[in-house]
């Protein structure tokens, strides 16, 4: 007699269609840290601060308590709340722009704090949701609409945000991932899971940057983008800057 | 105790539990009250690497149900403006304090009134509201933002406490008197969807016809408060008043002295010190223009002329409301005002 | 009744200090005070001034202009006398001005004090701002001397300074027995 076993679903976090492009790795990524958040029994402790960009809209399928905030101020948002709920799970989602342009600022000062938070940085190398300028991230000689030439040094050299952090000596984990091949799909689970554990366990501050797509506006097959990600990542080694202690 | 302790202290008593703020003349005294006293007595502190930071760790805060408050001057409020349109979208409650001082620009650190127009009037983007409310003494300051948080909560909307470098400088005796702050529930905060729907606050909708339902929504609201929490003070005013002076804050208070004086030269000045700039008095001023249709009015500010507008849009004829100023962090003194109403036989 | 005081003079001297133990002591009567400071925009050095105002009633401007008294801790200040309201009284810090009296200002009541002497005989040249308050306290008798030195133990303790009460409290009353 054959039983019906489910090995594998959504998680239940996850409630509606997403409304990224097909191809998108934020959907990726968003199912992979809904995962980890239901593996490790956070989902009733979550609250999700969501930055502006294509994420925006990520509040209408997340079953969790979420906010949505001004345009890289994500990490003070989540500071304020983080302190006056201590035992709660707060992550941030933001992109290169939110995260490495508007809220550089927040960027340097909420880790050196060593707020006991989560962030999530999603590196694509452009604005994604204004519809394809250059961003803090964007690789020199790549076509934007800002830099319809390719971009160049005096545009600004593109930053690595986990180097940067690697300088200050307050944040406990930092990882960058990518999701182009089905191991470092992997990597990126691990990596998520461990840096919410960080949260839970009190360490202090913990960040994922992750090497993503945007088959859209870098007008490429998401295969093509995938491929062209796996090159991001020669200027943006994919490794662990700091494990937890 | 001076005005920006008072206001620290009534916070404090108030139920404060978040306070974030960043170092700036003449509101820094708030920051390191707080800094001293907030963490013994149950709050969160943090000085906030900037301006913007510190009004969306408020944010933060106020989105998780928690009382927050942050404070500053001129240029800082510039800089929160854009978090405080989120705010006020999402209707949450929070206290912001700005002690005003000379501008524009970096300007000084001497008292003005100049940011009138910037903090009743917007400053930030969209169709909102906040409540302001502008103590003229540093007892009024620690009753009205005692009184900030139970307003705050009770409408979901951002109250600003209103004062100038005069305010805050000034120290009084203050009766600090010992009130259990009343307490809402917020079935609506972010803490964990555990046992109950997940909340979101979510300041957008790219959907115009729910946009304008989130608008009418929060025009409703400001319907009901101007109903309700419009405040005033009357001094001397009667049948005989010929003229009255409309002033708030510090120009307030300035004004009870031109009353003094007015009196031992037998004059009859009376004054309508507005302690609620919004809701603003439109109603009290439409009355005592048509009650007393002889009576004229003289708005003194610390500006250039910002609430002038508001008097005259209440008063509806412009020969009846004259207006005397100083800019740039100077204190107008009740002599060289009296000077001016006579010189210009207003009364 | 309605009374203003200034302190005027430069950043250092305790100008602030001298009006706030007034202003304590002026509480402690049971009247109502208000304090205005006003600085200039140096950490020290620059101009130190107060403006104290002391009434029965609701006290409407915190600030000002023509003053019942003027202390005079330095040359600069001089400035305020042409403020002084007619019939005032003008207490000098004569040790550091150049002028002793005040000029066309006839009417004014004035008080010199060469605060030189007695600071060496005190050994401590900071107490100047309380010997002034001292002949301040004596020739107005605005506010009993008993409030006054305990609003002085209470300020000086607020701020850990208390081992200063008995040098600031001879200070105060030498001023007050002077003349």
């Amino acid at each position: 007699m054959l039983k019906e076993k489910k090995i594998l679903s959504r998680p239940e976090i996850l409630t509606g269609a997403f409304t990224f492009c097909a191809g998108c790795n934020h959907g990726t990524i968003n199912k992979l840290i809904a995962e980890s958040i239901e593996s490790l029994g956070l989902r009733e402790k979550v609250i999700a601060v969501i930055g502006v960009g294509c994420c925006s809209t990520m509040y209408n399928f997340w079953d969790t308590d979420a906010i949505v905030v001004p345009h890289g101020r994500a990490q003070a948002v989540a500071t304020g709340l983080k302190r006056v709920h201590p035992d709660k799970i707060v992550f941030t989602y933001q992109g290169d722009g939110d995260l490495a342009g508007i809220g550089m600022h927040e960027a340097i000062h909420t880790p050196n704090r060593g707020e006991n938070i989560t962030t999530f940085f999603i590196n694509n190398g452009i604005y994604g949701m204004t519809g394809g300028q250059g961003a803090p991230t964007t690789l020199l000689g790549a076509k934007t609409t800002t830099t319809p030439l390719g971009r160049v040094a005096s545009e600004g050299v593109p930053i690595r945000m986990c180097e940067l952090l690697e300088t200050l000596s307050a944040p406990v984990f930092i990882q960058r991932v990518a999701l182009f091949s089905p191991a470092e799909t992997m990597k990126a689970r691990k990596a998520i899971e461990k840096a919410l554990k960080c949260q839970v366990e009190g360490r202090g501050f913990s960040f994922v940057e992750f090497l993503s797509n945007c088959p859209t506006n870098w007008k490429m097959t998401p295969l093509e983008s995938l491929e062209y990600v796996r090159k991001m990542s020669d200027y943006f080694p994919l490794k662990v800057f700091r494990e937890p202690q | 105790m001076k005005g920006n302790e008072a206001i620290a202290e009534a916070a404090i008593r108030a139920g404060l539990n978040f306070y974030a703020g960043y170092p700036i003349t003449p509101a820094t005294e708030i920051l390191e009250y707080l800094a001293r006293h907030l963490p013994v007595r149950g709050g969160v502190f943090v000085q906030a690497a900037s301006e913007i930071e510190a009004i969306n760790m408020v944010y933060g805060a106020a989105a998780g149900g928690a009382r927050a408050m942050t404070s500053s001057s001129g240029p800082g409020m510039s800089l929160k403006m854009e978090c405080i349109s989120y705010i006020a979208l999402a209707e949450l409650p929070c206290v912001i304090v700005d002690i005003m001082r000379g501008g524009p620009g970096l300007g000084d650190i001497q008292p003005a009134q100049s940011d009138y127009f910037q903090i009743v009037k917007g400053g930030g983007h969209g169709d909102y509201r906040l409540i302001v409310l502008a103590p003229s003494t540093v007892q009024e300051a620690y009753d009205l933002t005692f009184e900030s948080f139970l307003l705050a909560d009770r409408w979901r909307i951002p109250v600003i406490i209103l004062g100038d470098g005069a305010l805050g400088q000034v120290k009084e005796g203050v009766d600090l008197y010992d009130k259990a702050p009343v307490l809402f529930e917020k079935p609506w905060a972010l803490s964990g969807a555990k046992g109950r729907k997940p909340n979101k606050i979510v300041p957008f909708n790219l959907e115009a016809l729910e946009l304008e339902k989130m608008n009418l929504a929060l025009q409703n609201k400001y319907r009901a408060i101007e109903a309700q929490e419009v405040r005033f003070e009357n001094v001397n005013i009667n049948s005989k008043t010929k003229l009255i002076v409309v002033a708030y804050g510090t120009c307030g208070r300035i004004a009870k002295s031109i009353i003094k004086m007015a009196v031992e030269k037998g004059l009859d000045i009376g004054l309508i010190r507005l302690i609620s700039l919004w809701p603003f008095p439109h109603n009290e001023i439409r009355y005592l223009a048509r009650n007393f249709p002889s009576t004229k009015f003289l708005v003194v500010e610390m500006s250039a002329g910002q609430m002038v507008e508001d008097v005259r849009l209440s008063v509806s004829d412009d020969t009846r409301v004259s207006f005397f100023g100083r800019m740039g962090g100077v204190v107008p003194a009740p002599e060289e005002i009296l000077r001016e109403i006579e010189r210009k036989g207003l009364c | 009744m309605l009374k203003s005081i200034i302190i005027a003079g430069a950043g250092g001297q305790g100008n602030i200090f001298a009006g706030e133990v007034f202003a304590v002591a002026v509480l402690k009567e049971n009247k109502n005070v208000t304090f205005y400071p006003s600085y200039g925009p140096q950490m020290r050095g620059g101009k130190s001034t107060c403006t104290v105002v002391i009434s029965d009633e609701e006290i409407g401007s915190p600030i000002v202009n023509t003053p019942d008294v003027l202390i005079v801790m330095n040359e600069p200040s001089f400035d305020f006398i042409k403020n002084v309201r007619r019939d005032g009284l003008v207490i000098i810090n004569s040790s550091l001005t150049k002028y002793h009296d005040c000029g066309e200002r006839k009417d004014l009541r004035i008080i010199n004090v060469n605060t030189a002497p007695i600071l060496e005989k005190l050994n401590s040249p900071k107490v100047s701002n309380m010997i002034l308050l001292g002949v301040y306290l004596k020739a107005t008798g605005i506010v009993s001397m008993e409030n006054t030195l305990a609003a002085l133990k209470e300020k000086l303790e607020e701020e850990g300074k208390g081992k200063f009460l008995e040098i600031n409290r001879q200070a105060l009353m030498v001023g007050y027995n002077l003349f």
